[in-house]
Formats: structure tokens, C-alpha cells, sequence
């Protein structure tokens, strides 16, 4: 009785303790909140009087996405540090603040909630998926936060407000890059679509289908459609229905999960079909489980790393000597979304959301992934690289 | 000495004699704190997480009548969570209707699946019907992503109006939201105290004991358990309807495994058949994953190790005592068994 009594307290203490431990760190952010909003009227953020300029980076560092998240945050970290060793930004030090979501709309929610309580993050670079995207998006607006998203495809994105950015090309401009590879590159005019079951995956094929109308050319034509879920390890049902429609050549809307195992098992029932994806399977991890099967893969890419432009090759080498593995795309996007916040507050002269949103509009970045030119609604125009699979290792197509 | 005798020594005892001596007194104190939080606070954060807690203690409050009180384990209840918030939050865009229509017609829609998935589980206990309803999760979720032309399939519904009284935008910024919420989660735990209490209350907590022994005192199981899917469905369907408002954005995988996982996880930690129980599950398990978000990645290894333990020290649940007061007998009851006394003597006599 007494030994259970004793475990009792023990626990309501420890609990107790926690309760008052998150109580008081809440607090503690509360007022934080109410000294920016008093100092925002005098025009310069709270951030202005000491200290550091914080960016926040919001994505997946855990589940399923987590490589973006993770890559996101390292490639940020890599601009900060940069432009650290050159006396930061506006006399202060940057520092990146990570935020996980998990790639969830709750998550998302939540973060943009404690990101605007807290109000002394400057910026947000993030989310991941478009949907995510969309949900915190509107909270930052409401606020007046810069969010830059170096991933969201989907087109009403950006059209949520003016301090919502993205440095990634709508998906319409990356579908028809996919379909130029297929049709025109490949001549191939029997076109087999599998899509992963994902808001993504769903808007992206129904793009492409849309884009095959487009083209008005009787002989292209989409011969099936499947939809398949994600993560799921046999595809087998879905490929043999789009060889029976008589597909040449497959689009897969999906990432690099996806594209490996359907390369391995379409080359099993037919040898000769033709494989295109998308900017988000170009990931070393896509030659690591397709092996043999991936050769021939061909995707439209913004950034490629293996590129001869001097400055991409800088940062390709810095990168790899401090994380150890080559920047894929978003993670380049992430880095240049970094850079071309930092600069437009630097140009800008404060952290001050309106004016620095003001310079976003106005400047012209030049970035690893491009020469990069907001819009008015806050979109970018970026030229593709056409890429393939050539003896294990990715290669520019002529 | 008897054990009795030293029950009644015991520190349980005696906080719940202090509580129920002092009940008006505490409900007061309660609800006067409640009402001020918001304006004490002034962080929308903070009070985001705070609603967010209120809505899966009442998650936690439909699943512990199936769970809790009729021993029913569902490991799907996210399903009936994803009908009421599809339900509420169609209706709300695609019809235009008020939020509180909406809310009770996502109540009744999950109300009847809970009857067809009530009716072929009846003959299943223990893990087999955990495992149906596993199934009825993910059913759901799969119908949510497949039937497109209703559920706009995974892109999901968004712009998911505010809730409106007589014209006023009910959001976290204005407190609006926060006191509906409130006043939710309120009417449910008065609903669920005296269901509790009641002959269904009894009929249910009998059914978890001994199915066989209930139906021999002449206790209905098909009925009851089937109510108890019932009432569970229309909890759940109305948290998940304020959870729809407040995210502002559905899709299909909102409302997968981990949901249901983790609204059981809220009953079992709290304390499974208490009341109480509910609130301080949904407290931990939603504040946790804030409070350590410095962890990063470690924070959900964290969330396990807690889990772990508590299952090791206390696997009734945190604060799952059996009340240590007697049972206290409603009062219609009291006057039926008088009633019933003196009928006795008076046959006698």
C-alpha cells in the first residue's frame, strides 16, 4: 500500500513538474508575441535590437518524407553559415531554426501557430507538399510572414496572398517538360500514366492528361491511367493493365519510391518501355533501388548537380564535404530561397516583412537553380535540364 | 484490521472525499479559470494546442465508452472521426451550411455506420474486433480517397469555414473557437457522467465484466453494444467535425492508423473506464509532443519511452483507481427500490 502510494506521488510530481515547466515556457513566448506586436508599429521588427535574424525551415525531418526536411534544413544551414562567415546579415548572425511537421496538415497548423506566437522569426522557408503548403499558408499571411516554399507545385499555392512565395516552378510548367520528353525526345505516342494516390499525384496526372489534349496530335494519346498507392511493394496489377492498354512509354507521377520498383517490374513483363518521371525522383537513392532497372529513366530537372557551371559546382563540393552526399533539386531550392530572403533583407536594410516582401518582388537572384524572378504572385519561370540514367549515373540528354 | 479499515486512511480517500465535499466549489474555480485562460495567455499557439487537447479529450471520451465502459477494444475509430469531419465540412462547403447543422448531421452519419459496423462485430471479442475495426479504418480512409466526385478523393476539402453564431466568426484569434470548444467538450463530459450513471451506464460496464452473467440477468447485449457503437460514433464524429474547422483542411491521410492509435493510446494512459482519465490522457499526449519539440527527431522516442513506462508502473492507467467511494445510486433509483421496500412489507403485512 505505502510502496504504491510513494510511486503515486512520485508520478503526480514528475507530471506536475512538467505541466509548470510547459506552462512557463508558453508564457515566456507569450510575452515575446506581445513585444513584437507593440514593436512592429515603430516599423522595425523585434529582431532589430539584438541578437540574431532566425529563419525558420518547416518540412518532414521525421516519416516518410523526411529526406526533403532534413535536406531542406541542411541546405539552409549551409547559406547561413555562409553568409555568417561574412558578418551575417544586417550586422547580425543568422540562425536556422528547424520546425517538424511530419508532412502533416495538423503538424503544419500548429507550427504556423507557434511561429506567429513566438514573432521572432523573420521568414519561413517551407513545407513540403503542397497540401501542407496550403493549409499553414493562410496563418502566415494573416501575420504578415514571408513564406517561401521551395517545393509547392500546386497552382492556387502562391495565390493565397502577397507574403506567400514559392521558388519552385508550378507543376503545369514541370508536367509539360515530361511530356515534351515523352512525346517529342522519346517519339514515343502511346502514353501510359501511374500516379500515386496523393493530392500531388492526383493533380499532377490529371496536368499531363490535360497537356496530351493539348498537344491536338490524333496518333499521342493516353491509353490508360492507374492509380496506385503509395509505398505499396507490387505494382505488378497496375503495370500489366497499362501493357495490355498498349503503353510505349509510362509517365510516373510519383517519387523516386515509386519509379524504382515500377522500372524493375515493367522491365520484367516488357523490356522495351520507355520510363519518364518527374524533378522528384531525381535523387541518388533512385539509382541505389533500381539498379540496372532505372537505366534509360529519363525527368526534366531544374538543378542538376553533376552540371559544369562554376558556381553549382562550388556549392555541389561544399555541400558533399559537409553532409556527405550530393544536394538533390528541392534541397538546392531550398538553398537559393535562403539566399534570396537573405539578400532582399539585406537590400531591404531591415527585417521588416512588408519591405523585405517589397524587395522579393523587385530583385533578381542569380542561385544554383537559376536566374530566380518572382512574379507578382510570387511564382518563378525556371528553365528544365533533361536528364537520363546512363551506366549507373546521371547524365544530361542531347 | 481490515482492508477496509485502512482504505479508508488511504490518500485516495481522502482527495475524493475533498473533491466531493467541495464539488460546486472546484466546478466554479474550473470554470472561472477556463473562461479567463484565453485572455490570461493572449498566445495563439498556445491556445491552438489547448483546443487541439480539448478535441481529442473528446475523442478520448467516445472511444472509453466503447472501450472503457463495454470493453470493446477499436483500433479504428479514426474512421468515425474522418465521417464526422468529411461529413461537416462537405456540408459546409459544398451546401453552405451553418457549422453546427453540419456538426449534427456528421453526428448522425456516424451514428448509422456505427450501427452496420455494430451489427456483424457483435458475435467478435478481444482481438478478433479490434482487427474488424482496424479494417473499418482503413475502409473508411480508402472511401475517402476513391470516391472522388463526393470527397474530391486525396486532394481533400479545403477551405473549411469557421464556425458562425448569428454572424460572428468563431476563430482561435477571437477566442470564439476556443470557448465552443469548450463548451463542447463540456455538454459531452456532462453526457458521458451521466450515462455512466444510468441503467445503460450499469448495462454497459455489466456487458464488460461478464457478457454471459449480464445476459442472464436479463440485459439486452446486442442492444447495448450496439448503442455504445452508437453514442461512441457520434462523440467522435463531433470532435471530428471542430477538428475539421479548426485545421481548415481534409484529406484522407488525416485520419490514418496513428489517429486511431493515438486516441486509444489517450484512453489507456489516462485511465480506461474513468472520466477523468480522458482529460489528463489528452493533455499528456498532445502537450508532449510540443513541450520536447527542442528534440527533433527524438521527440516521438520519447513519446514511446513514456508510453512504456507508464504501461510498466501503472497499467490501469494514470489515473485509473476504481473510486474508493461507494457506488452512489441515482435517485429515482433509490425511491424505486423504497417504493419496492414497502410494497414488500406492506404484502407482508
Amino acid at each position: 500500500m505505502k510502496k504504491g502510494f510513494i510511486r503515486y506521488s512520485l508520478a503526480m510530481m514528475a507530471l506536475a513538474g512538467l505541466l509548470s515547466g510547459c506552462a512557463q515556457g508558453n508564457g515566456q513566448s507569450s510575452e515575446g508575441a506581445n513585444n513584437t506586436s507593440g514593436a512592429k508599429t515603430e516599423g522595425t521588427s523585434a529582431a532589430g535590437g539584438e541578437g540574431t535574424v532566425k529563419i525558420a525551415v518547416a518540412g518532414p525531418m521525421t516519416g516518410d518524407n523526411s529526406e526533403y526536411g532534413i535536406g531542406f534544413t541542411n541546405a539552409a544551414k549551409l547559406m547561413a553559415d555562409q553568409w555568417n562567415a561574412q558578418g551575417g546579415v544586417l550586422g547580425k548572425q543568422i540562425e536556422i531554426v528547424p520546425y517538424d511537421d511530419k508532412n502533416t496538415s495538423e503538424e503544419a497548423t500548429t507550427i504556423a501557430q507557434k511561429i506567429v506566437s513566438d514573432g521572432d522569426i523573420s521568414g519561413i522557408i517551407g513545407h513540403f507538399s503542397s497540401g501542407v503548403c496550403m493549409t499553414a499558408a493562410p496563418i502566415y499571411q494573416e501575420n504578415k510572414i514571408i513564406e517561401i516554399s521551395p517545393s509547392a507545385s500546386h497552382p492556387d499555392y502562391s495565390k493565397i496572398g502577397n507574403y506567400i512565395f514559392r521558388n519552385n516552378t508550378v507543376i503545369s510548367k514541370e508536367g509539360a517538360a515530361s511530356v515534351d520528353i515523352a512525346v517529342h525526345d522519346l517519339k514515343k505516342k502511346n502514353i501510359g500514366i501511374i500516379s500515386i494516390m496523393t493530392d500531388w499525384g492526383t493533380n499532377t496526372s490529371g496536368i499531363i492528361k490535360d497537356l496530351i489534349t493539348g498537344l491536338n496530335d490524333p496518333n499521342v494519346k493516353v491509353v490508360a491511367h492507374e492509380e496506385v498507392m503509395e509505398g505499396s511493394d507490387d505494382y505488378t496489377p497496375a503495370i500489366t493493365k497499362l501493357n495490355e492498354a498498349g503503353a510505349d512509354v509510362v509517365i510516373c507521377c510519383g517519387m523516386y519510391n515509386l519509379v524504382a520498383p515500377v522500372a524493375k517490374q515493367y522491365k520484367n513483363i516488357n523490356p522495351d518501355i520507355s520510363i519518364v518521371g518527374f524533378s522528384n525522383a531525381y535523387s541518388q537513392q533512385l539509382i541505389q533501388l533500381g539498379g540496372q532497372a532505372v537505366e534509360g529513366v529519363c525527368f526534366p530537372v531544374i538543378f542538376f548537380s553533376e552540371s559544369d557551371d562554376a558556381d553549382v559546382k562550388a556549392y555541389v563540393d561544399e555541400y558533399k564535404k559537409v553532409y556527405g552526399n550530393s544536394p538533390s533539386a528541392l534541397t538546392s531550392q531550398a538553398y537559393d530561397s535562403v539566399g534570396i530572403l537573405l539578400t532582399a533583407m539585406k537590400e531591404a536594410g531591415t527585417t521588416d516583412s512588408e519591405k523585405v516582401r517589397d524587395k522579393l518582388n523587385e530583385i533578381t537572384y542569380k542561385g544554383v537553380t537559376g536566374n530566380i524572378k518572382f512574379n507578382e504572385q510570387g511564382d518563378v519561370d525556371k528553365q528544365f535540364n533533361k536528364v537520363t540514367i546512363k551506366d549507373g549515373k546521371f547524365v544530361k540528354m542531347n | 484490521m481490515t482492508n477496509t479499515r485502512m482504505e479508508k486512511h488511504s490518500f485516495l480517500y481522502q482527495f475524493e472525499i475533498f473533491i466531493s465535499k467541495n464539488q460546486k466549489l472546484l466546478l466554479i474555480l474550473l470554470a472561472a479559470f477556463l473562461c479567463l485562460l484565453p485572455k490570461g495567455v493572449n498566445n495563439q499557439y498556445f491556445l491552438t494546442v489547448i483546443v487541439k487537447m480539448a478535441i481529442y479529450a473528446m475523442f478520448g471520451l467516445g472511444l472509453n465508452i466503447l472501450t472503457g465502459y463495454t470493453g470493446l477494444v477499436s483500433l479504428g475509430h479514426a474512421g468515425f472521426v474522418a465521417i464526422g469531419a468529411y461529413t461537416a465540412s462537405l456540408c459546409a462547403v459544398r451546401l453552405g451550411l451553418n457549422f453546427f447543422p453540419s456538426m449534427l448531421l456528421g453526428m448522425v452519419v456516424a451514428g448509422l455506420v456505427g450501427i452496420l459496423l455494430g451489427l456483424p462485430t457483435l458475435r467478435l471479442t478481444g482481438t478478433y474486433l479490434s482487427i474488424v475495426t482496424l479494417g473499418f479504418g482503413e475502409i473508411i480512409k480508402m472511401i475517402a480517397m476513391n470516391w472522388s466526385p463526393v470527397t474530391n478523393g486525396t486532394l481533400g476539402v479545403k477551405n473549411i469555414p469557421k464556425p458562425a453564431v448569428f454572424g460572428m466568426k468563431l476563430t482561435i484569434a477571437n477566442y470564439g473557437l476556443y470557448y465552443l470548444v469548450i463548451i463542447i467538450l463540456a455538454v459531452c463530459t456532462v453526457f458521458c457522467l451521466v450515462l455512466v450513471k444510468s441503467k445503460t451506464g450499469r448495462a454497459l460496464q455489466a456487458i464488460k465484466g461478464d457478457e454471459l452473467a449480464s445476459v442472464m440477468m436479463g440485459i439486452n447485449v446486442t442492444y447495448y453494444k450496439i448503442l455504445a457503437f452508437v453514442l461512441s460514433a457520434c462523440i467522435c464524429a463531433a470532435a471530428g467535425a471542430l477538428y475539421a474547422t479548426l485545421i481548415g483542411y481534409v484529406d484522407p491521410n488525416t485520419f490514418n492508423f496513428d489517429v486511431s492509435t493515438l486516441i486509444l493510446s489517450i484512453v489507456i494512459l489516462g485511465g480506461m473506464g474513468t472520466i477523468r482519465g480522458m482529460f489528463l490522457g489528452a493533455a499528456i499526449l498532445i502537450a508532449l509532443p510540443e513541450v520536447s519539440r527542442f528534440l527533433m527527431v527524438y521527440r516521438f522516442v520519447l513519446y514511446g519511452v513514456i508510453l512504456v513506462v507508464m504501461m510498466r508502473f501503472r497499467p490501469q492507467g494514470i489515473l485509473g483507481w476504481k473510486s474508493q467511494l461507494p457506488y452512489k445510486l441515482s435517485r429515482q433509483v433509490m425511491e424505486r427500490l423504497k417504493t419496492a421496500e414497502t410494497e414488500e412489507a406492506g404484502d407482508n403485512g
